[in-house]
């Protein structure tokens, strides 16, 4: 996972991979179209779990864990 | 009107239906795209990395959209619809999240509109997307009116979705040449059109 996370994907090729399945979907070429739209779904998720992860924290998000206080008061 | 050709009537009301149905939800897209287009051509509000997928899972959308246009209805072309909804919702929540808690470099990005941002408005999108699908299925139900009425019975319909069509192909053509200028084939940044400095 992290040797994934260390390439990134260009954003450009997942643009044009969901442009050319859109394109082929309208020629009615099926079999390129769904390709296309395939290869763009996981050039997608790499792209997202690229731009999320942190070499840190890996994919946590710190900044709204919570944590029990020890010495919590009860009211009243 | 003897019993069947009642029967195929409301066959055909249900078929237009949901057509119609369809059609709708490509316009919504199509207007929520340009919406952002003109954000960011007017306003000069870039898009951040995963602003840009969230584009990129609505033309997927669109995709399986158009497809039933073209080819006549199939639950194949659903899937792949609801299968970007899913890629849109959880990209959104995740942008969401991230920006929640404000901190230095962690803010959300873009304009307002009506006090929510662009991610949580994504959220909302994607939950309408489902929750049209799952309307559409308890409202019209199965298929099988569909066999009978394909989209060519109704030339008005299939004319409007072909136009619809292409502009959505047209706005992700130009999607597709402004991605290159702002990120070249590097990472995206929301300073400026890299190729453009």
């Amino acid at each position: 996972m992290m040797m994934l996370m260390s390439y990134q994907p260009t954003m450009a090729v997942v643009f044009a991979s969901v442009f050319l399945a859109l394109v082929f979907g309208w020629l009615n070429r099926r079999a390129l179209a769904v390709t296309c739209l395939l290869a763009c779904l996981a050039l997608a998720v790499w792209q997202f779990l690229f731009e999320i992860y942190d070499p840190k924290t890996g994919f946590r998000m710190p900044w709204i864990q919570t944590q029990l206080q020890d010495s919590y008061e009860q009211p009243g | 009107m003897t019993r069947a050709q009642g029967s195929t009537r409301i066959q055909r009301l249900l078929a237009l239906l949901n057509y119609l149905y369809l059609l709708l939800m490509m316009v919504v897209i199509a207007g929520i795209i340009t919406a952002a287009m003109v954000l960011q051509y007017a306003r000069g509000e870039l898009p951040c990395p995963l602003c840009l997928l969230q584009r990129v899972a609505m033309f997927g959308v669109c995709f399986g959209i158009m497809q039933n246009f073209r080819r006549g209805f199939s639950y194949q072309n659903t899937g792949f619809s609801l299968l970007f909804t899913i890629l849109l919702l959880i990209v959104s929540v995740r942008q969401t999240l991230l920006d929640i808690y404000p901190r230095p470099g962690h803010a959300y990005i873009g304009s307002a509109v009506f006090g929510i941002h662009m991610p949580v408005w994504s959220i909302i999108i994607a939950l309408c997307l489902l929750g049209a699908y799952a309307a559409k299925l308890a409202a019209l139900g199965g298929d099988e009116y569909l066999d009978e009425a394909p989209p060519g019975e109704f030339p008005l319909v299939k004319t409007l979705a072909d136009i619809l069509g292409l502009y959505v192909i047209a706005i992700c053509a130009i999607n597709l040449v402004s991605v290159f200028l702002q990120c070249g084939f590097n990472s995206c940044h929301t300073f400026g059109y890299r190729l453009l400095q």
